[in-house]
């Protein structure tokens, strides 16, 4: 019986490192994706002052998360969504106003992806 | 992270990432088996098997792929072991889940005729059988008057009356019980359970080395049972 409880507590703590890690994940989502649409407005008003000044804060928002997002995460999901935030801000003018909000939609849906697939949905699962 | 760390020593971190993890996992891993008990490590059931080969091939993924976080192999590690331990605790409880899990053992051959259906069942061949009944010191399958089948693989064979070794009983010879021996010295250490299993106090070992003018740091094994008899094995 005493192992029976050896056996409970190893699940509790399983399911809390699991549960960790989507709340982790959803409050990255949250964090950023009101940042990445407000970038995007930025640049469709052509406010490129505004929209550098978003992508510098999602580029500090998230060296900050992804230290804590390393421990649950793949790193090459986490790397790949850092060099993409981190040429953001560099893409904000006139001229690559394209380039900006391709990227931004890219990023974006990287998020939802992450988001997503930590969920445990059928398509997940099997 | 792909952050460069000092300059041309990427692979050289990346190695020494593998190493804290190895150790970490196999430590992890160590613990795991022994709140999974010591059946474990003996004879497996089927179940077990599974558990043994799952846990070997999750635990090596983060410890070869330093991008994959070490949760990811710890968690279903962890989820494993409660299983393992749940299934086995079901199976204690509950003859019929034992059987669905682990089968039932079967006999092959009874009062000494093969059963070539149950064999075929079994998908047993008659040299698998002689294998078996070698590895048991039977050679001769005429010798053997029944044989079964465990469920972990393991046969158990019981050999007809005439070619069976005669116990001290059969022969009306009376054995005194000296009980078991045990090691109450290893390495120069006392072990203090077999010390108790003897009955024996580690006064009366001390008086023993004292006798044979031997301190416990020369002692390299010493064993003794119940009747004080004892073996003593120097150190080199």
């Amino acid at each position: 019986m005493k192992r029976l409880w050896y056996a409970l507590v190893l699940v509790v703590i399983a399911l809390g490192i699991s549960f960790t890690e989507i709340i982790a994940v959803r409050n990255s989502y949250n964090t950023f994706i009101k940042t990445i649409d407000d970038a995007r407005t930025a640049v469709e008003n052509k406010d490129y002052k505004r929209a550098k000044s978003l992508g510098k804060d999602l580029e500090n928002k998230w060296i900050e998360k992804e230290k804590k997002l390393n421990y649950l995460l793949e790193h090459s999901v986490l790397d790949e969504l850092s060099m993409n935030i981190a040429e953001l801000s560099d893409l904000s003018s006139e001229d690559s106003k394209n380039d900006f909000l391709s990227d931004i939609d890219k990023i974006k849906r990287q998020f939802i992806v992450l988001y997503t697939n930590e969920l445990p949905y059928g398509d997940n699962i099997f | 992270m792909i952050l460069v760390l000092g300059g041309n020593d990427i692979n050289g971190d990346l190695m020494l990432i593998s190493i804290i993890r190895t150790v970490i996992l196999y430590i992890f891993i160590l613990l795991a088996l022994r709140i999974m008990g010591k059946r474990q490590l003996s004879e497996m059931q089927t179940s077990e098997l599974v558990i043994t080969l799952l846990i070997s091939d999750i635990a090596v993924i983060p410890m070869q792929n330093t991008g994959q976080p070490l949760l990811s192999g710890i968690v279903p590690i962890l989820i494993l072991i409660s299983l393992e331990i749940l299934f086995s605790v079901i199976m204690l409880k509950s003859g019929n889940f034992r059987k669905i899990v682990c089968g039932s053992p079967e006999m092959v051959i009874k009062d000494g005729k093969i059963l070539q259906d149950q064999m075929r069942r079994l998908r047993m061949t008659t040299e698998d059988l002689c294998v078996q009944l070698r590895q048991q010191g039977i050679f001769s399958l005429e010798d053997v008057q029944y044989c079964i089948v465990e469920t972990n693989g393991d046969v158990s064979v019981l050999e007809k009356p005439d070619k069976r070794t005669p116990s001290a009983e059969d022969l009306g010879i009376e054995i005194p019980d000296k009980g078991i021996e045990a090691v109450v010295i290893n390495d120069s250490r006392y072990l203090s359970n077999s010390l108790e299993l003897c009955s024996l106090t580690k006064e009366w070992v001390d008086s023993v080395l004292r006798e044979n003018d031997i301190t416990i740091d020369e002692v390299f094994i010493m064993t003794a049972n119940r009747d004080k008899e004892y073996n003593i094995i120097r150190r080199d």
